[in-house]
């Protein structure tokens, strides 16, 4: 039972994922397999040094007769030097493949954002996929680094210690099996699998303490008014007592999988001594053997302890593996028609029996819209009815069901979405500022436009005068650690963009929300005057704001339609 | 390597002796190496020197059995000191921090960066628990087991003994050389990832705007130069890093053979015993393993270190403030007066200079002027946020430096232009002001400000979720929901401070209508820009260049024709022409 609620919590198995960071990890193999190699050999060294000391001793001793001091030395000193180098190799090369492949993922985690856009923002709060994007792909950097090379060896270590083993006795094979595969694999798997529900209780308690204190600084103003301060120091001594509860769980998890499996190597080296004790009543001879073998054998968990100390962290590994696949593996909204065919105008929009539904809910059934050149169209009804959607449509964010939508005569789905989205411009809520100079923010939908066209474009939304009283004028950084600019300027910004861009349909998604009735009526004078004879779409619960409008379109129960009386 | 950091010392206060009890504890579990490698030892080489019926086998096993469990609960009750230091850390930091931060005014947050003092009080103190129960132990241990273990074996090969210990002492130093290059590029890494991390999240805030105008390929493609950069530069500190740990495994087991080999000679020479010589071999490795764990949680210390500066930024800064009881120098206004009050935010440019305003009880007094003539100012000022330069503001009679802030807001509260809601319920948002509030006197504040009927209609009404930072509210039933808090707070002055900048036209309405209310009860100090809201007030202020060059109430004001009857008629021909100049609906 408690094992199904557990597996239902996480939607990958611990196999699935190490199947996928190892193809991910493909990318990178010539240094991963020279990585893998070195610490093989840098092990292997490590075993020399004690087995090839300890015949050197005997050797000194006199009580061995095969090679001679001079010659057991030698080798103990290139299996001493090859630790070092071995060290260095295999550190050096399964860094270079991890940062690699970390950059790489990143990027390509931006991809999949970009295709889930922006379905993933509303379903996901930005600091939530940043950190994905940022810590937790970092956090990955254990398993490219630290994990597959000790996976090899902590295969090929033992099998080494069993042959020489094998040469001594056969019993001390049978005596070792058990013993690695405790330590090796059932310790450490065991210990992945206890610790998967502990990492993501951490992280969510750590998540929610995060949130109150970000909450008690945005509204430190808030908090400061009302004295509210001691309230809220009671309540972070609380979260951090929760937190603590459940760290000392984490810390349990992360001392017993260390601690048992060297428990358990050291009781493996006491039962050899048994059989040595026992061996060497029975057959003095093979006392030389045994003992070279007992030091081999304690070397040779040596890979153990370095996959042992990564299984605390591959818990959050993999579950931080698991958020980026969560993301990386949904389906992208829309996929752009193979050979498609470039929209060249925007001089019309219509909607032919359009169906569309999100999640399980319709949003619109056989939905009809014509909107003609030169149109002022004004979408008004209650929030959450689909009035956003509307638009999102017709930039293709989404697809509709069934239906069709075309602008400029031809069927959006069949055109590039480039060639779409160039010939629309969107003005939203709040136009997003940059951080970049004034002149990049304007002209982001037309890169390479002159410094000229852009001050026009500044100067028909209105916006030329405060610019220029700027400390750099156009050349002024923006953003959070640039200036900032007032509400009101910031929508004269985005319809700075829009002229720049000069589409054929401008679409705006509540332009005036955020602004009182003085700014809401300088914007609208200058979108009466500046766009005179393009379409312009324009979404709002203002009444005021759709006052230019000479179509106005009602959103209601899964259908669109024209409205006289906007009263 | 030494990282020794004076804040994270200091702030060990109260757990410090914990962290000298792990070290204690690193040391018990080295015993029970040490015992363990001489039991093994000596049965080895009694078993060459006796034969298998001479030696002591019980006593030894016995004896490496006992040392098995001393390291296995030695390493248990580590994790439950770590656990017991890292738990204390946690509340104390944290609480130290976020009492501090409570203090810091709005220009301090927006200084230091919101998301970095958020992250220094979460994730920094995180952090440096590791410096605490990992770091400053293994530099305790890493002294005290080599010599530990030296004085293990100086009775069985003195000159081995020496060689190890001696390189066990020089080696960690020795490291320095790679030092400088590594904290040099360490900078450039922190550089290249905050600047990874901030292209990020704008990357995915501008998404919709970024795809929108098609500059969603130039945006991955400078992300992935930003990415690559960043690997680059940590790749090259791996490199010196293992550089460094390479060499320093170079020299240890190069010593190790070179100790064996003394022991070789010994052994020819007779001068020692099988045994001894084995044991030697078996406690060389354990001689440096302290030094190896240290190297491998060196970088927990770094980043436990980098934090402990982020959060030392947070500490320092000066909170505060001024309360002389002394200065009750009284006068007889009844009401709020500034008197010649000048302010600056940086001690060089005046922003304020030399303000007299006065603000009689039960009186709606207004604030006008263009944006940057010091409106906000003076709201700063009348909270206690900031404390004047020079001149002085008193409150009935007494002076604002003879009361500490937290009194004073129980007598002026304030609606600011985008009030704050906390995730919670509307009763706990309503609660922070008067927390004996019962339901029925929040409905009827809710009644107040025209939200009484649709909180009723919901149906968990007052335990309504409002969401993430009140996400669910709109801009119009936010600004409500601060109104109720200030009548619920029963201040007598209450400051509304653009109140209305971001609703709409009909939430506009009713707010003011709520204004206009209030106003008959407590004393009103009203900002706005947009001058017909404040068109009633029973006198208006102008402010310009952080003076005050006109007051009066709004008639006498138009028949000055100064700034403020320009304004006026500019903002009125302006709402009329979008009127007028609009086109039909329908």
């Amino acid at each position: 039972m408690a094992e199904a609620v557990a597996k239902k919590k996480h939607k990958y198995g611990l196999k699935e994922i190490s199947k996928r960071l190892l193809e991910i990890s493909k990318g990178q193999k010539g240094f991963i397999a020279f990585a893998t190699v070195a610490s093989i050999v840098g092990n292997l060294s490590q075993m020399g040094l004690m087995g090839f000391g300890a015949a050197f001793i005997l050797s000194c001793a006199g009580k061995l007769d095969a090679g001679s001091p001079v010659a057991w030395g030698i080798v103990m000193a290139i299996c001493a030097v090859l630790i070092g180098v071995m060290r260095y190799i295999e550190g050096f090369a399964s860094h270079v493949a991890a940062y690699n492949l970390l950059a790489g993922m990143r990027t390509r985690f931006f991809n999949s954002l970009r295709k889930l856009s922006p379905a993933i923002m509303t379903e996901k709060e930005t600091g939530d996929i940043v950190s994905i994007a940022i810590g937790d792909i970092d956090t990955i950097e254990s398993f490219f680094a630290h994990t597959i090379g000790p996976m090899f060896t902590v295969i090929i270590l033992p099998v080494a210690a069993l042959i020489i083993a094998g040469f001594v006795h056969p019993v001390y094979v049978l005596t070792l099996i058990p013993i690695y595969l405790i330590t090796s694999v059932i310790i450490p798997l065991a210990g992945m699998k206890a610790g998967r529900n502990i990492g993501s209780a951490y992280r969510k308690s750590l998540g929610g303490l995060k949130s109150f204190i970000l909450e008690s600084v945005f509204g430190l103003k808030d908090v400061q008014i009302y004295g509210q301060g001691k309230v809220r120091s009671r309540e972070v001594v609380e979260k951090s007592n929760a937190l603590n509860k459940i760290d000392h769980k984490k810390t349990i998890h992360r001392q017993l999988i260390s601690a048992l499996p060297t428990f358990f190597v050291y009781m493996a080296r006491i039962m050899i001594i048994f059989l040595v004790f026992a061996l060497v009543i029975r057959d003095p001879a093979k006392i030389n053997g045994v003992i070279v073998l007992s030091f081999v054998v304690s070397a040779s968990f040596s890979s153990t302890q370095s996959l042992i100390s990564v299984v605390s962290s591959l818990t959050d590994t993999f579950a931080a593996a698991e958020r980026v696949f969560d993301i990386t593996d949904r389906e992208p909204a829309v996929v752009e028609k193979e050979g498609a065919d470039v929209l060249t105008n925007g001089k019309e929009v219509t909607w032919q029996d359009v169906c569309f539904s999100y999640g399980d809910k319709d949003i619109f059934k056989n939905v009809n819209v014509d909107i003609a050149p030169g149109d002022k169209v004004g979408i008004v009804g209650e929030s959450g009815i689909g009035k956003s959607t509307f638009l999102r449509l017709l930039l293709r964010f989404w697809d509709p069901d069934s239906g069709s939508i075309k602008v400029g005569g031809k069927m959006i789905k069949d055109v590039s979405l480039k060639s779409l989205r160039d010939n629309i411009a969107m003005v939203e809520q709040t136009a997003f500022v940059y951080e970049a100079t004034v002149a990049e923010n304007i002209a982001i939908g037309v890169p390479e436009a002159s410094i000229d066209d852009i001050k026009t474009a500044a100067k028909r939304a209105g916006i030329s005068n405060v610019i220029e009283r700027l400390p750099k004028g156009y050349e002024t950084q923006l953003g959070e650690y640039g200036i900032n600019l007032s509400g009101g300027e910031v929508q004269r910004l985005g319809i700075a963009r829009a002229l720049l861009k000069n589409p054929d349909i401008i679409v705006m998604d509540e332009p005036t929300s955020n602004l009182d009735v003085f700014n809401e009526k300088q914007i609208i004078r200058t979108l009466q005057e500046e766009f005179r004879d393009k379409i312009i779409i324009i979404v709002s619960h203002r009444r005021s704001t759709l006052t230019f409008c000479n179509k106005i379109f009602r959103v209601v129960e899964k259908n669109i339609s024209p409205v006289a009386d906007l009263k | 390597m030494l990282h020794i950091n004076k804040t994270l010392i200091r702030m060990s206060k109260g757990f410090r002796g914990w962290i000298f009890v792990i070290a204690a504890l690193k040391i018990a579990v080295l015993v029970g190496i040490t015992m363990f490698a001489n039991a093994i030892g000596t049965i080895l080489g009694q078993l060459y020197e006796r034969g298998a019926g001479d030696v002591d086998f019980t006593t030894l096993i016995a004896r490496s059995f006992i040392a098995s469990v001393i390291m296995l609960v030695g390493e248990l009750l580590i994790g439950e000191v770590e656990h017991i230091c890292t738990a204390k850390a946690r509340v104390s930091i944290r609480s130290e921090i976020f009492s501090k931060l409570l203090e810091l005014d709005v220009k301090d947050v927006s200084r230091i960066g919101a998301t970095n003092t958020i992250n220094s009080s979460v994730d920094g103190v995180e952090l440096i628990q590791m410096y605490y129960n990992r770091y400053i132990p293994g530099l305790i241990y890493s002294v005290a087991a080599p010599i530990y273990t030296f004085f293990a074996l100086m009775n069985k090969c003195l000159p081995a003994a020496i060689l190890l210990l001696v390189v066990s002492l020089v080696v960690t130093p020795l490291n320095n050389i790679f030092r400088n290059k590594i904290d040099k590029l360490k900078s450039d890494y922190w550089t290249g990832m905050n600047n990874l991390s901030s292209y990020y999240v704008e990357g995915i805030k501008g998404m919709t705007t970024t795809e929108v105008y098609n500059r969603g390929d130039d945006r991955e493609a400078e992300l992935n130069k930003r990415a690559n950069f960043v690997s680059r530069i940590i790749i090259r500190i791996m490199q010196l890093n293992f550089s460094s740990i390479g060499l320093s495994e170079l020299i240890m087991n190069l010593s190790i053979f070179a100790a064996v080999a003394i022991c070789g000679g010994q052994l020819l020479a007779g001068s020692i015993a099988l045994p001894s010589a084995l044991t030697v071999l078996m406690l060389s490795f354990g001689f440096f393993g302290s030094i190896r764990h240290l190297q491998w949680i060196e970088h927990e210390a770094i980043q436990g270190i980098a934090a402990a500066g982020k959060i030392a930024e947070v500490l320092d800064v000066d909170t505060k403030r001024e309360i002389s009881p002394d200065r009750s120098k009284k006068n007889d206004f009844a009401g709020i007066s500034l008197e010649n009050v000048t302010f600056s935010y940086d001690n060089e440019n005046d922003i304020l200079k030399g303000v007299d305003i006065q603000i009689p009880q039960n009186a709606t007094v207004a604030l006008a002027g263009e944006s940057g003539c010091g409106k906000s100012t003076v709201v700063n000022m009348l909270l206690r946020f900031y404390d004047t330069k020079t001149g002085r503001i008193t409150i009935d009679g007494r002076d604002y430096m003879s009361i500490a802030p937290e009194d004073l807001r129980k007598e002026i509260i304030m609606v600011p232009q985008q009030v704050y809601i906390f995730s919670g319920n509307i009763r706990d948002n309503l609660l922070m002001a008067d927390d004996s509030a019962g339901d029925e006197k929040l409905l009827s504040v809710l009644d107040q400000v025209k939200l009484g009927d649709w909180v009723r209609s919901l149906s968990e009404g007052l335990d309504t979720n409002v969401g993430d930072a009140g996400s669910k509210l709109s801009g119009g039933q936010r600004q409500k929901i601060g109104i109720a808090r200030a009548i619920l707070s029963d201040a007598p002055y209450i400051v509304f401070d653009e109140s209305t900048s971001s609703v709409d036209e009909d939430s506009e309405r009713e707010i003011w209508e709520c204004i206009k209310g209030l106003g008959k009860t407590r004393t009103l100090i009203i900002i706005s820009h947009r001058l017909s809201t404040i068109r009633n007030a029973d006198c208006i202020y102008v402010l310009e260049d952080g003076k005050v060059t006109e007051k009066g109430d709004h008639n006498t004001l138009m028949k000055n024709n100064g700034i403020y009857s320009r304004l006026v008629t500019q903002q009125n021909e302006l709402e009329e022409s979008a009127v007028l100049g609009g086109g039909q609906v329908g």
